[in-house]
């Protein structure tokens, strides 16, 4: 059972902060245009400006370290195969052979850059998971998305949908350590046997959550309709999202980050290129 | 067989920054025969402590002992304790799954090792027990009423024949008939099985009738395990943490406020021994 709750979908971590205050579009377009600059930067004083954009970022959101850190847990053996395959894998100047595997120059390079890069990305974006409640996601993706709505994009109906999904995950995942329990106190096993005898031991697991998950998905709907729900049209915000100043001053920052990030991170002959690979494909 | 709980603790999520403390400090004996009640309001706790009599959770500090032996010690066999301990969850036909009601109460005896046989025999005779008739065996779970779904999810649990019969709210979201035959099943086993039983309830007047031994939680800790006629001088202590004593004796008492009856100490616990009572001080 602690393997269900190791799953940490949703993760938000309440507390108080200037993070968890701020409007959640605005860390949308903060984790967004932050990816980005982690895929613009290509320089080691790029990279040190990352990290001090990180270091605030977290730093501010008073989420304890090593909660940020359990997140990285999931995707370690990722960063690892990133580290060993652009280490060894990588040609150029032999550094050093270590059997019959030799490290370059270059992959010692694109390893710890990748690798920097990967652990930016993922602590970054998970200050977002942290510091919003789902729902709050969804409205600000929702809000993000609404120019879509000329195009017939069902906006609303996506983030209501997201949203109800959302909700459901800590409920079902509730349903399932109660039904797990209630099928090992009649001598359900879960934890040995092979892959085959696993999978079907899960069959008196799944059948009742299935069932329990139509018979909740049917209530909703019900109690929903009972409610006069009719979709997006027409329909008003109990807590619509308003900017503060300290969004606009977070706006700010983060459009001074991004001119510095391109300014610093990328070397300029770099930047030369692209400017003339985007004339080129304007004329 | 006898249970026995050594000052246990429980916490919950104990490593995210909201722990719930469900458990304090518990320590009670359970076993030889008796008929228990567990009583409190509602996330006092019952729950917890009945899931750890079988070890589906693990005490967070404290021991279990069954027949003297920690069920949390290395090499302990936790799953043929949940055969004799039998823990029947609240709401159990959640967990029905088999697509007809006599495999779905196999399912227990199966998973103790129990031939094909073996297994039926011993469904059969649990049905028998719960009163659910031969021409329904071969019925889908789902075909039946919740009444009876739910007493064959007690017969998946009475199959593994376990020393000590926990049931958690049985009567819930039943209407009164139903209520009134799952507690006289509740009885009837007791007294013909000679198992110890243990009813988890809201209501005071269900365990009132039947408990030799009354538990009572509040806030996660044990507050009172006496004998019900004990409990039930007790007015204050019960008022105080949102329960009461059986509505026959607060009948009695409004009586003799009235300045009807005497003062003898009469507990009658069920309507017609009250309607005796009453009679008696008439007369
Ligand atoms: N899986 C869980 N994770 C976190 N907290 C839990 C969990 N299960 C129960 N709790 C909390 O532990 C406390 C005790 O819950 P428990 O279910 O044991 O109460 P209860 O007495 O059975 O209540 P009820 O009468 O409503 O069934 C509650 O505060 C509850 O919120
Ligand atoms: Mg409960």
């Amino acid at each position: 059972m602690a393997s269900i709750k190791d799953i940490t979908l949703g993760q938000y971590y309440p507390t108080e902060s200037v993070i968890h205050r701020l409007d959640p579009r605005v860390k949308l377009v903060v984790t967004l245009g932050y990816i980005l600059s982690l895929f613009l930067i290509t320089t080691v004083p790029g990279y040190l400006l990352a990290a001090l954009f990180l270091i605030l970022w977290t730093g501010l959101s008073r989420v304890p370290l090593r909660f940020m850190l359990r997140g990285m847990k999931a995707v370690f053996l990722l960063l690892v195969l990133t580290i060993v395959f652009n280490l060894f894998l990588t040609p150029g100047e032999v550094l050093f052979r270590f059997w019959k595997l030799s490290v370059t120059r270059e992959g010692l390079r694109t390893a710890s850059l990748m690798a920097t890069r990967l652990v930016f990305l993922i602590v970054g974006s998970s200050v977002m998971t942290f510091t919003t409640t789902p729902n709050h996601l969804t409205d600000g993706m929702e809000s993000l998305m609404h120019p879509l709505k000329r195009l017939h994009f069902p906006v609303h109906e996506i983030a209501m949908m997201m949203s109800i999904a959302l909700r459901f995950i800590p409920i079902l995942m509730e349903e399932t350590d109660k039904i797990m329990k209630a099928q090992m106190a009649r001598g359900a096993d879960f934890e040995s046997g092979g892959i085959i005898r696993r999978a079907k031991n899960l069959v008196p697991l799944l059948v009742p959550l299935f069932i329990s998950a139509f018979r909740r998905a049917n209530d909703l709907a019900i109690a929903m309709e009972a409610r006069c729900y009719r979709g997006g049209a027409g329909r008003t915000k109990m807590k619509p999202l308003i900017y503060q100043t300290r969004d606009l001053v977070a706006y700010g920052l983060l459009l001074l980050y991004l001119v510095l990030s391109v300014v610093i991170g990328r070397d300029l002959l770099h930047l030369q290129n692209l400017l003339t690979g985007v004339l080129a494909w304007r004329i | 067989m006898t249970l026995e709980f050594d000052h246990v603790n429980c916490i919950y999520d104990a490593e995210t920054n909201q722990p719930v403390k469900a458990l304090s400090d518990v320590s009670l004996t359970i076993g030889g025969g008796e008929f228990i009640g567990l009583i409190g309001h509602t996330g006092s706790g019952k729950s917890t402590l009945m899931q750890h009599a079988n070890g589906l959770l693990k005490p967070t500090g404290g021991r279990i002992l069954a027949d003297g032996t920690d069920i949390w010690s290395r090499d302990y066999d936790r799953r043929s304790l949940r055969a004799r301990v039998g823990l029947v969850f609240q709401y159990p036909e959640h967990q029905l799954f088999e697509t007809d009601v006599l495999t779905d109460v196999c399912f227990g005896p199966k998973n103790l090792g129990k031939s094909a046989k073996d297994a039926e025999a011993l469904a059969k005779e649990a049905l028998e027990q719960v009163g659910i008739d031969k021409s329904q065996f071969a019925l889908s779970p789902f075909e039946l009423s919740g009444g009876q779904k739910r007493r064959v999810a007690i017969a998946g649990v009475l199959s593994m024949q376990p020393e000590i019969l926990i049931l958690d709210e049985p009567t819930a979201g039943l209407d009164p008939r139903g209520r009134k035959e799952i507690l006289s099943l509740v009885k009837r086993l007791h007294r013909e099985k000679g198992i110890t039983v243990v009813l988890v309830s809201h209501s005071m007047e269900d365990v009132a009738r039947f408990a030799d031994r009354i538990l009572v939680m509040d806030h996660g800790a044990l507050l009172l395990n006496e004998s019900p006629a004990s409990i039930f001088s007790r007015r204050e202590t019960l008022q105080q943490i949102g329960l009461n004593i059986p509505e026959t004796l607060l009948l009695l008492d409004e009586l003799r406020r009235a300045g009807l009856g005497t003062d003898d100490p009469a507990m009658p616990l069920t309507p017609e021994d009250t309607a005796e009572v009453i009679l008696s001080w008439l007369q």
